[in-house]
């Protein structure tokens, strides 16, 4: 007598609704936004214009291995607007500082663990001056592992959103104890 | 290292399946002449690295030139960026008609360094000493020398360095005919020396 649990039709719709998942797997530039605490008063008495950044790539239909410049851009203006630290961030018009950024590098390695390491560089300019006043690059990678998502790619996916958001939560990080 | 297969049998340029074939290959191929040598504490004082172009000799073939460059850029700040090192691009800084394999391999690293951007604290510098294969019907196979190294800027020291010898294979019987003809044998020997070339390099600590 058979006891299994599933039968052979179940396990082609589960088999099937994995490819699903995996096919449908995007990335979410909310999810690479950093979880920040109460907006604090502004650490700078200056308006912040997020220009678009530069350096990003379309990744391959049905993988996820880069970052396109629009969703960085996306990304940054949620983090700015929610660290609180410039008294307004915009993406239209003039302000009193401009953040420039590139990506320099995407990388993935991993095959049941994803790791993904996302390298960039960040620089404020003052419009007024052309000069530049600060400069930050930062790395960060992040981890996802077998166990915690059982899809190949939605792990890929969850891997790189987590190390955008690592790499945002540093530029805060800088931000926060930078003169400009 | 595993590098997600199913992102580079999703391209079709040959030279992107070089890096699934060189995780396989790399459990085969036997040990390669490596010589690693670093300074722990002055790689952990690294911060920011900047990329500079890789050089390769003159004799190396127009066409082979391009995908060698291409692939070992990538793989060159794909390694650095796993292993935890911040980096950048050449900026203000145009590459001299002096950079070239033939001028710098003779070089001391101080002197190379003369000539790196002068905003960058320290930078990669990788060669491709050599690239060469030979095929026959059924058999073919690739030899590649390469080094790379990481210099610091203000006084020449390399705080990183590596070189490997590696060689690629492929035959009938270990590949299809059809994956045969779609390699490129001198970059698979490149990219999976470079693969290796980083593999025991540090980890950068926070």
């Amino acid at each position: 007598m058979n006891h299994s649990v599933f039968s052979g039709q179940a396990w082609l719709v589960i088999v099937m609704l994995a490819f699903a998942q995996a096919g449908c797997s995007g990335i979410n530039t909310k999810r690479m936004v950093p979880e920040q605490g109460e907006r604090p008063t502004p650490r700078f008495d200056y308006s912040l214009k997020i220009v678009q950044p530069v350096g990003g790539q379309k990744s391959v239909f049905g993988v996820q291995d880069y970052v396109e410049n629009g969703e960085l851009h996306d990304a940054l203006m949620n983090t700015m607007t929610g660290s609180g630290l410039f008294t307004r961030v915009t993406d239209k018009g003039n302000a009193d500082r401009e953040l420039h950024s590139e990506i320099i590098a995407v990388a993935p390695s991993g095959g049941y663990n994803m790791t993904f390491a996302f390298v960039t560089q960040y620089w404020i300019i003052d419009p007024a001056t052309g000069d530049e006043v600060w400069r930050k690059g930062v790395n960060a990678r992040h981890e996802v592992k077998v166990t915690e998502t059982w899809s190949g790619s939605a792990r890929a996916v969850q891997a790189l959103e987590g190390a955008v958001r690592k790499n945002l939560q540093r530029l805060v990080e800088a931000l926060s104890t930078a003169e400009l | 290292m595993i590098v997600l297969p199913h992102v580079y049998l999703m391209r079709i340029q040959p030279q992107s399946l070089f890096p699934v074939l060189a995780f396989y290959l790399g459990c085969l191929l036997p040990p390669a002449m490596a010589e690693q040598q670093y300074d722990a504490e002055a790689l952990q004082r690294v911060d920011t690295i900047t990329l500079l172009p890789v050089l390769l000799p003159a004799e190396i073939e127009v066409e082979d030139r391009k995908q060698f460059e291409s692939v070992i850029f990538k793989e060159l700040s794909r390694n650095l960026a796993l292993k935890g090192y911040v980096l950048d691009k050449p900026r203000n800084w145009t590459q001299a008609d002096e950079w070239t394999y033939e001028n710098l391999a003779p070089m001391t690293p101080q002197q190379i360094a003369a000539l790196a951007p002068g905003n960058s604290d320290y930078f990669t510098l990788g060669f491709i000493h050599s690239a060469n294969s030979s095929s026959f019907v059924l058999w073919s196979s690739a030899e590649a020398s390469i080094a790379a190294f990481v210099v610091e800027r203000d006084s020449g020291n390399i705080v990183w360095q590596n070189e490997e010898s590696s060689k690629y294979t492929e035959s009938w019987w270990s590949s299809p005919l059809w994956l045969m003809a779609m390699t490129d044998d001198k970059l698979f020997a490149v990219g999976t020396g470079f693969i290796k070339l980083f593999e025991d390099m540090p980890e950068k600590e926070y």
